[in-house]
């Protein structure tokens, strides 16, 4: 299978960063790098990080946790592309 | 930007809204005088404010500081379209929206929101939108630290309501005088709940001229 995360084929790597709750559900990592096949979507991204960090999967289907692509909010149904910086937004606590 | 005309600007140009509004993320204390100042308009009449401290308990848990981190690049830009949301939705004078991160100790200030307006009314409502809007969509989060040092992160109700509701990504991304008011600063689900208590309110009002 080319979509197992970090495999050599695969045509996009991003970069995701883990914030808050996220990170600590993570072991601490606050960055990890994952590797799609092309034609990939931010849904996709949820998936293969849920499959890299089980401890995870919760949060990730939280509809309060959001994913941002390049510095901007991002639907589950748009499409990655290589060297993007994408960002798991656990639900927000600012003020 | 101030006008000499007593005409009515419901949707000020790009120019205009950007001498309107002023927003930061910073990671030291906040001067609450100086973000006061910083919306004085001479056609203002009234200036609304919101500051939102540091409690020293929860549910009966000493609680020591509140620790905050952000998505910085995205935070800074939510925190600038939503003072622009405020400034076409209420025909502000101006707005300043202010967030504190990393460690904020007890009594001491997370976030200043600051706007002016010829009329109480408009100040005073665009201030209660601003906080409202900020605690359900700015990547910005807290972890509360108890005594013993023992932490929790929060998750605002605002932000869950939002997820149910009027949360729409694609929408969020305009700005300036484009920028998607409602989208922002809700529809009527988030008028419905405005005043509801939850989290830390610490409520202080300025003074109409």
């Amino acid at each position: 299978m080319a979509d197992t995360p970090g495999s050599e084929d695969s045509p996009v790597r991003v970069e995701v960063l883990l914030f808050a709750r996220a990170k600590d559900l993570a072991a601490g990592t606050s960055s990890v790098s994952l590797a799609l096949p092309k034609g990939s979507t931010i849904g996709r991204v949820r998936e293969a990080l849920a499959k890299s960090f089980p401890a995870l999967s919760e949060l990730l289907e939280n509809p309060s946790t959001h994913i941002a692509q390049n510095s901007e909010f991002a639907d589950d149904a748009q499409g990655v592309e290589n060297g993007d910086e994408l960002a798991v937004l656990p639900p927000v606590s600012g003020g | 930007m101030a006008t000499s005309s007593q005409s009515c600007h419901p949707c000020p140009g790009d120019d205009s809204l950007a001498a309107r509004v002023a927003v930061g993320i910073v990671h030291t204390p906040l001067d609450v005088g100086k973000i006061m100042a910083s919306v004085v308009r001479p056609e203002a009449g009234g200036i609304g404010s919101f500051v939102g401290t540091t409690r020293d308990s929860f549910k009966g848990r000493t609680v020591t500081r509140l620790e905050y981190e952000c998505y910085e690049p995205l935070a800074e830009k939510s925190l600038r379209r939503i003072a622009q949301a405020c400034c076409v939705k209420y025909s502000l004078s101006a707005i300043a929206i202010w967030h504190r991160v990393g460690s904020v100790p007890v009594s001491e200030s997370s976030v200043v929101i600051a706007a002016s307006s010829p009329h109480r009314r408009e100040c005073l409502e665009a201030t209660q939108a601003a906080i409202a809007a900020v605690k359900a969509k700015v990547p910005i989060w807290k972890s509360e630290w108890y005594e013993g040092d023992d932490r929790c992160w929060k998750e605002n109700c605002e932000c869950v309501e939002a997820a149910m509701g009027d949360m729409n990504p694609a929408r969020l991304r305009k700005e300036g005088a484009q920028v998607d008011v409602e989208a922002w600063l809700g529809g009527p689900r988030t008028g419905d709940r405005d005043m509801k208590p939850c989290e830390h309110h610490h409520l202080a009002m300025g003074a109409e001229a």
